[in-house]
């Protein structure tokens, strides 16, 4: 009888101390997962920018790259090629997509800004106190990260620059709040290129100098950003100023001839050019083992030009390339320093101021030559060196588009591409509307905004 | 003038009726036809009764048009109409045994009589539940359960793994579609097979919307509620049992993908020919390969390779590694159990304990089980309960299976692999690197697959407890209110210890070598352990009135208000490197902030770091419900119920709109109508429910959401974005309808139940295409809202066969047959943004949702046969034959593809036969069947042969020569490396590796004997055998494979069990 005493006792004690449990007031406001929840703070905002996979780690923009000159495939891994798609950008096709659908190149930054605006329309709801400095930081990230994304978005979907016609030609889509609800439709290229111009601007206003890891934005990013911009858009003071701003910030080069040459990739990751990290996804036609870089481009580099070892291997006669600063095969597309370098030079070779140019370049270029080089004393000799330089230095970075739609503004300096494949010739006019991709089917069917036309 | 005129009528009645009284003597017998003394017999709602004399005469006066109520101690309380009365003048009474015995469905909050119930239940009592003497629970539900199917066409490889539980089908599509589990009046979050089955006294399967709707919110895919034993207030008894299972070894010689070594050699040295092999530094080539490549360096001679290939072509490794890495599974399990009653209450006392030597060597799993029910009466009206159970769980895992020993990037072994220890086996890199690593600074890289147990502590632990008691005040008119509380916690921990000489310890460190020596991770062992626990609360109120009125009216009403917490925590994983194999210390600091060099490619990448992360989830539900029955006569039953539920996933405004959750039955005994008679039919009811249960799909939130967790490329936290939130959001919804026929034939020798049911599913969780500019890319980021219906149709028959019904000798068969059908009605159609691949695959776990199409499906690529090359014939989009593969799978659109069917089984049932010899032999089979369904059988692809060491044993069917392709659909080889894989999948994806599931299947064979011993020591002792996993006695494919598991690598072992039960 005792042991039935004791438990009852138990039963009794065990029910008694579990029904408090069940009067709480505030019973269903408990959150259900403490790692999945509304992003409320500074700190689940900053998360949120902080996620590598969306924003900097094989983020998309492959188009561009696709479609250049400095690479060719050989026809045995052509007709392998599992996507239409891809094949079509090589041959600058008029139809690339096919009946494909889900396209990266427009999904990934499109899901970047979705990103930046809950961020940015969140931020306006953090609760007091809370730290000034962080909240500038990530309100900064969040508008450098917009308008690098549709500064991407630009390069492949907006119509070419062209002062003459950007209030009418279209830009792209500028989403600028998260609410899905709301329609989709295209700016034209001066909204967008103001956008992108404005939003760079503020956020280098409010971002801090150098970042802790190399994945988030910084000052010097903003402002290295800045002076590619203003290079595309032919403004070469701002250029010039904001390469020499960001360059006051970062500037240090790696010594190429301290590097080994006998490394798969010779460069590491976040390595002390990087300024801001991003790197390209993923493409079958892009691949290590199926790229080749172009004869015409490796005949550029001469015999002591360090970077012939360091970027490239060769392989039953062709070359691949090893000089990713992603510390792997895929491709780099962030902002570095070697970048700033040039865009400088060349800003202040447009401006007629020569011998600056040359003594900006001879700081970068004691880097990657194993002897002094001569450089051209002429402006257009200068120039044209320049440009030879910026596809030795910049290849497979998603920077040759961007060049190319430059020089052909300029009659003198216009590039016809051309490429032969499975016994057909390809080119590209350095005029074509081609040099504009098609806005993705699914989009231009869900939305009916205007398609490119090519 | 109008009360005149019913004046009249009224006294024309009592004329009538009066005119229709006779006083009567009746009989009143037993089923045996013995006289019955002392039965009570009077008319419904009068006082006063006669007694039935020695002879079982009473005297009464009857009435035609009345109601009579018999009743006495010993028999069933009856009620008869007088004019039946009048023509038989005898009263056959029921033994109250019987009552006893009545069918109790419990649904989790109170036990209804099957009688009286319009529900579709089905109940497994003892009978059915020691019918296998399996250590498994789930293994004795299947196949006696009707409408309860195993899907376990997911499993892949090595394994039986749990099967996914459908009832009735599932009408979600992406919400979670297995039945919810009750364990003792409380959800069981817990795994079905860590529940001891001997504790087990009934099993009800809730299958339509009456019962489940009283779960609302989860019970949309039915429920099955488990009843442990309970004491009864007789005299102590106790009962020990043991069990022994063991299993034959996985034959791997029966595998599809095991091809013998010289078949296999010929193929690689035809692909090395064409010099599809590459060899790098560190590429892991077989073995076979790196000799063919020595030759052509002139590193070996043409008589060298001879010899060693003469030997390698005679070689098979299944000998070897079932011998050395596999042995005869063994399960050992004992309990002793002990119920009884005392003056105050009953109570169930159960230890048990169960260890298994599973197949894999050196992998083991115990189980210990204790449970402690009590029922006590404090007062006459109190009484309280409480039943507690506990589960311990250790599962060893240091052991090898054939997928631990596949090399890293390969599907399969090579068919000539050598388990000779003193080699080792390249798990990851070519033997020539990792020879040459050896002698540049690196450990030692081999694999052996015999040793490694030795270097590994691989512990899953887990442990809980579960509290459940309430007290129960009973007033003296029928009213009960009591309430229930459930308690539970629960521990678990992993851990993933490999010592300094493990391969994972070896492999890590040499990894984070750069080439140049420099080690990032310090040496010693490694290991990843991870833990954490979980605990929940319920608590219950509840009212319940039970009464009979006049023996006509039977009424009862349940209503309650509950609250229950469910709380998972998670620890982070633990990683710790540089372990001393002695004492057991770490290294203190790794540096996991910074890329460092790995080998053999010489990328950068971090250490692999703990996760860092703490999980909390906390599930908080609150429900109020109330359900009634009334019951006229015995004859007509209306049931009722209605719930309300709220959660925390939702928020506010989802919980303010308080949907209830509903349903309604009739039940109509057709036999208890006075004019109904047939001497075929000894029992004929029709029942009918139609009510609405939810369904949650616990991802989606009504806010924006993300989940936060380390980001390994740059340190930080990193959130990703759930979903962008949606205000609207709201409980999928399943209407369910079910129709049932009851009936018994040629007195109840043949008992069956025929039910038909269709369940609606609206407002369910579907994607919804947004334009993609939107940020949502309709791929990892969707927009899912309710909007999606889909239609669930189905029949379920259980038969019950006396055939034979002797003293000596009895032969019972029960038939069980299923159909369930589904398909989604309304979806957005068309650009869903699936990939075509998506459609075709193997395991087709999940099919993409399409209207007019079942939940789970297959299609397939058009075959076009073979050419004279031995290449598959394709069409392009412009009708002109190519033999450039890319293009015909890039420019295909869904319409092109064939569909092939439904992958699940839409007909499923079983046979079994019991027999019965002279109350002591027992001796029963089950045979079941299912059909209506397709799957994709494994077939052989040259880049899985070239690359994944997978061969098929259709190679030997394969194009050879100009002609086969008459009687062959497999391809000769690939002339070019380039387009081999989508050559493959023209093949592989294609009408013919579609094979029909239909087969019957021989389940098991059961053997009992019950020891005519009783005596002081023993009241009984039982003893069974059982054959199981007897094979497939017949198929629609001609295919060697279980259309249950085609892709796993053996057939389910054949299994043999024993159970001795001592009673005393």
């Amino acid at each position: 009888m005792k042991y039935i005493k004791c438990i009852v006792c138990y039963a009794m004690f065990g029910l008694f101390t579990l029904i408090t449990n069940a009067c709480k007031k505030d019973f269903l406001d408990a959150i259900p997962e403490r790692a999945r929840s509304i992003p409320t703070t500074l700190a689940d905002l900053r998360a949120l920018l902080d996620n590598s996979s969306i924003i900097s780690k094989l983020a998309g923009y492959g188009m561009p790259e696709m479609s250049t000159d400095d690479y060719y495939v050989n026809l045995n891994i052509w007709t392998a090629l599992p996507r239409a798609e891809q094949k079509n950008m090589y041959t600058w096709a008029a139809d690339i997509y096919g009946n494909f659908e889900g396209i990266d190149d427009w999904n990934a930054p499109y899901q970047r800004i979705l990103y930046c605006n809950l961020v940015l329309e969140r931020l306006k709801a953090v609760a007091q106190p809370y730290d000034v400095q962080e909240f500038n930081d990530i309100k900064g990230s969040a508008l450098f990260i917009r308008a690098w994304s549709f500064w991407e978005l630009y390069n492949c979907f907006g119509a070419l620059y062209d002062p003459s016609t950007w209030e009418t030609e279209l830009g792209i889509p500028l989403r600028l709040v998260s609410d899905i609800t709301l329609p989709t439709t295209r700016s034209t290229v001066r909204e967008t290129l103001t956008q992108i111009e404005n939003d760079m601007k503020e956020s280098a206003d409010l971002l801090q100098g150098l970042p802790q890891v190399k994945t988030r934005p910084s000052k010097a990013a903003a402002l290295a950003f800045l002076s590619r911009f203003y290079l595309f858009m032919e403004n070469y003071p701002q250029s010039e100023k904001t390469a020499s701003e960001s360059l006051a910030l970062q500037s240090d080069l790696l010594d190429y001839a301290s590097l080994s040459t006998s490394l798969n990739y010779s460069f590491g990751l976040f390595n002390k050019e990087v300024i801001f990290h991003t790197s390209m996804s993923i493409y079958a036609i892009l691949n290590a083992t199926r790229l080749n870089v172009s004869k015409e481009l490796h005949a550029l580099y001469k015999g002591d030009d360090l970077r012939k070892e360091l970027f490239f291997k060769a392989s039953d006669g062709d070359f691949k390339y090893k000089g990713s600063y992603n510390g792997s095969a895929a491709f780099f597309t962030g902002l570095a320093v070697d970048e700033v370098w040039l865009n400088k030079a060349e800003a202040l070779a447009q401006q007629g101021k020569l011998q600056d140019a040359i003594k900006t370049f001879k700081q970068f270029a004691k880097f990657r030559f194993k002897n002094e080089q001569d450089i051209p004393a002429s402006k257009d000799n200068l120039l044209a060196y320049l440009r030879d330089e910026r596809r030795r230095e910049l290849l497979f970075r998603g920077i040759r588009w961007m060049d190319l739609k430059r020089y052909n503004r300029h009659s003198d300096t216009q590039i016809v591409l051309e490429r032969s494949i499975d016994g057909k010739d390809y080119t590209l006019a350095s005029q074509s509307r081609r040099y504009v991709f098609p806005i993705p089917n699914e989009v231009v069917r869900i939305t009916g905004i205007a398609q490119n036309e090519r | 003038m109008k009360i005149n005129v019913l004046v009249f009528l009224f006294l024309h009645i009592v004329c009538l009726s009066s005119l229709a009284q006779t006083k009567l003597t009746i009989r009143i017998i037993d089923t045996e036809s013995r006289s019955v003394k002392g039965a009570s017999l009077k008319m419904l709602g009068s006082n006063s009764a006669v007694l039935s004399d020695q002879n079982g005469m009473a005297m009464i006066t009857l009435k035609a048009a009345d109601r009579y109520v018999v009743s006495h101690l010993n028999y069933r309380t009856d009620t008869l109409a007088g004019n039946r009365l009048l023509e038989e003048r005898t009263i056959v009474l029921q033994p109250l045994v019987r009552q006893i015995e009545e069918v109790l469905v419990q649904t989790g909050y109170q036990s209804i009589s099957k009688e009286r119930s319009a529900g579709s239940f089905q109940v497994l009592g003892k009978e059915q539940l020691e019918r296998s003497n399996s250590a498994n629970l789930l293994n004795r539900l299947e196949n006696i359960t009707t409408g309860l199917a195993f899907v376990r066409k997911d499993n892949n490889g090595e394994g039986e793994g749990t099967p996914k539980l459908r009832l009735r089908g599932m009408t979600t599509i992406f919400g979670d579609g297995s039945p919810l589990i009750i364990l003792d009046n409380f959800p069981f979050n817990g795994n079905i097979g860590d529940i001891n089955p001997e504790d087990i006294a009934t099993v009800s399967v809730l299958r339509d919307a009456s019962a489940a709707s009283i779960w609302g919110a989860r019970a949309g895919n039915g429920v099955i509620v488990l009843t442990t034993k309970k004491g009864s207030r007789k005299p102590q008894t106790f009962q020990f049992y043991t069990g022994l299972e063991v299993a034959s070894k996985p034959n791997f010689t029966q595998s599809p993908y095991h091809v013998n070594a010289a078949t296999f050699m010929d193929m690689e040295k035809t692909f090395f020919d064409k010099g599809w092999y590459e060899q790098n530094d560190w590429t892991l080539n077989s073995p076979y390969i790196d000799r063919l490549f020595d030759l052509k360096n002139g590193k070996i001679t043409e008589s060298d390779l001879n010899a060693w290939t003469t030997g390698m072509r005679r070689r098979d490794f299944i000998p070897e590694l079932t011998k050395k890495l596999y042995r005869t599974p063994v399960l050992l399990r004992y309990g002793l159990n002990s119920a009884g009653g005392f003056a105050k209450g009953s109570y169930y006392f159960s230890v048990a304990h169960q260890s298994d030597q599973t197949t894999i060597r050196h992998n083991t799993d115990a189980k210990t089980n204790v449970v402690a029910n009590i029922d006590y009466r404090l007062t006459d009206a109190l009484t309280l309960d409480v039943e507690t159970q506990v589960m311990h769980n250790v599962v060893k895992t240091d052991g090898m299976g054939i997928s631990n020993v596949i090399a890293a990037g390969k599907s399969y072994l090579l068919p000539y692999t050598s388990f000779e220890e003193e080699y080792g086996i390249p798990k990851r890199y070519s033997l020539p690197y990792i020879e040459s690593a050896g002698s540049n600074g690196y450990l030692d890289w081999r694999f052996y697959p015999e040793q490694e147990y030795k270097f590994r502590e691989n512990r899953d632990r887990d442990f809980s407890f579960r509290f459940n008691g309430g007290l129960r005040y009973k007033f003296p008119f029928g009213l009960d209110i009591g309430f229930k509380q459930l308690y539970t916690v629960g521990s678990s921990s992993s851990g993933r210890y490999y010592l300094s000489n493990s391969y994972e310890s070896r492999n890590l460190i040499n990894q984070y070598t750069s080439p140049d020596g420099i080690r990032a991770i310090p040496l010693g062992g490694i290991s990843n352990s991870s833990g954490g626990s979980q605990r929940g609360y319920a608590s219950r109120l509840f009212l319940s009135f039970e009464r009979n009125f006049n023996d006509l009216h039977q009424l009862n009403l349940f209503a309650g208000v509950e609250r229950n917490e469910s709380v998972l925590e998670g620890n982070p994983t633990l990683v710790v490197y540089g372990i001393n194999d002695q004492t057991r210390i770490g290294a203190s600091s790794i540096d996991f902030k910074n890329p460092v060099q790995m080998s053999p490619q010489g990328n950068w990448s971090y250490i692999p770091a703990p996760d860092g992360r703490f999980m909390l989830k906390t599930d908080r539900y609150e429900a109020y419900y109330a359900n009634m029955g009334y019951t006229f006569d015995r004859r007509y039953t209306a049931t009722a119920s209605v719930r309300v539920d709220k959660c925390n996933l939702f928020g506010v405004n989802f919980n303010q709109k308080r949907v209830p959750l509903w349903s309604t039955g009739l039940l109509w005994n057709v036999k208890a109508e006075q004019w109904f008679k047939s001497s075929l039919l000894s029992a004929l009811k029709l029942r009918t429910t139609i009510g609405e249960n939810g369904n949650v799909d616990k991802t989606l939130t009504a806010y924006p959401i993300a989940t936060y967790s380390n980001d390994s490329f740059n340190g930080f936290i990193r959130g990703t974005l759930a979903n962008t939130g949606n205000p609207s959001l709201q409980w999928e919804k399943i209407r369910t309808l079910n129709l049932g026929l009851d009936f018994g034939l040629l007195n109840n020798r043949i008992v069956g139940q025929v039910e038909f049911y269709n369940k609606w599913g609206r407002d369910l969780i579907g994607d919804a295409i947004v334009d993609p500019t939107t940020g949502i890319d309709n791929q990892v980021l969707r927009n899912r809202i309710n909007y999606a219906n889909a239609l669930t149709r189905g029949f379920d028959v259980d038969l019950t066969i006396q055939a034979i019904k002797q003293n000596q000798f009895n032969w019972m068969s029960n038939v069980i047959l299923g159909y369930v059908s589904n398909k989604i009605t309304k979806y957005n159609d068309g650009q869903n943004g699936w990939a075509i691949a998506s459609y075709l695959g193997q395991e087709q776990v999940f099919s993409p949702p399409q209207v007019d199409k079942p939940q789970n499906y297959l299609y397939s690529y058009k075959w076009n046969g073979l050419d004279n090359e031995g290449d598959p014939v394709v069409y392009l989009t412009d009708g002109t034959v190519s033999k450039n593969y890319a293009a015909y799978l890039q420019g295909l659109v869904l319409s092109d593809l064939v569909y092939a069917g439904n992958t699940v089984p839409t007909w499923f049932g079983s046979w079994r036969n019991t027999f019965n010899i002279a109350g002591r032999f027992n001796l029963s089979f089950l045979l079941s069947f299912k059909a209506g369904y397709v799957y994709r059988r494994p077939s052989l692809s040259y880049y899985s042969l070239l690359n994944n060491w997978m061969g098929h044993i259709e190679m030997q069917d394969r194009w050879q020569q100009v002609g086969d392709e008459n009687h062959t659909s497999v391809p000769g080889l690939p002339k070019d490396l380039a387009s081999m894989t989508q050559r493959d999948m023209v093949y592989q994806m294609s009408e013919r590796t579609v094979e029909s599931g239909a087969h019957i299947r021989m389940e098991d064979i059961q053997f009992a004997y019950t020891f005519p011993w009783k005596n002081r020591l023993f009241k009984k002792v039982d003893l069974s055998f059982n054959v199981k996993n007897l094979g497939i006695l017949w198929s629609k494919s001609k295919e060697h494979i279980d259309p249950d598991m085609p892709l796993s690598f053996y057939a389910r072992p054949l299994q043999a069990s024993m159970l001795l039960r001592v009673d005393f």
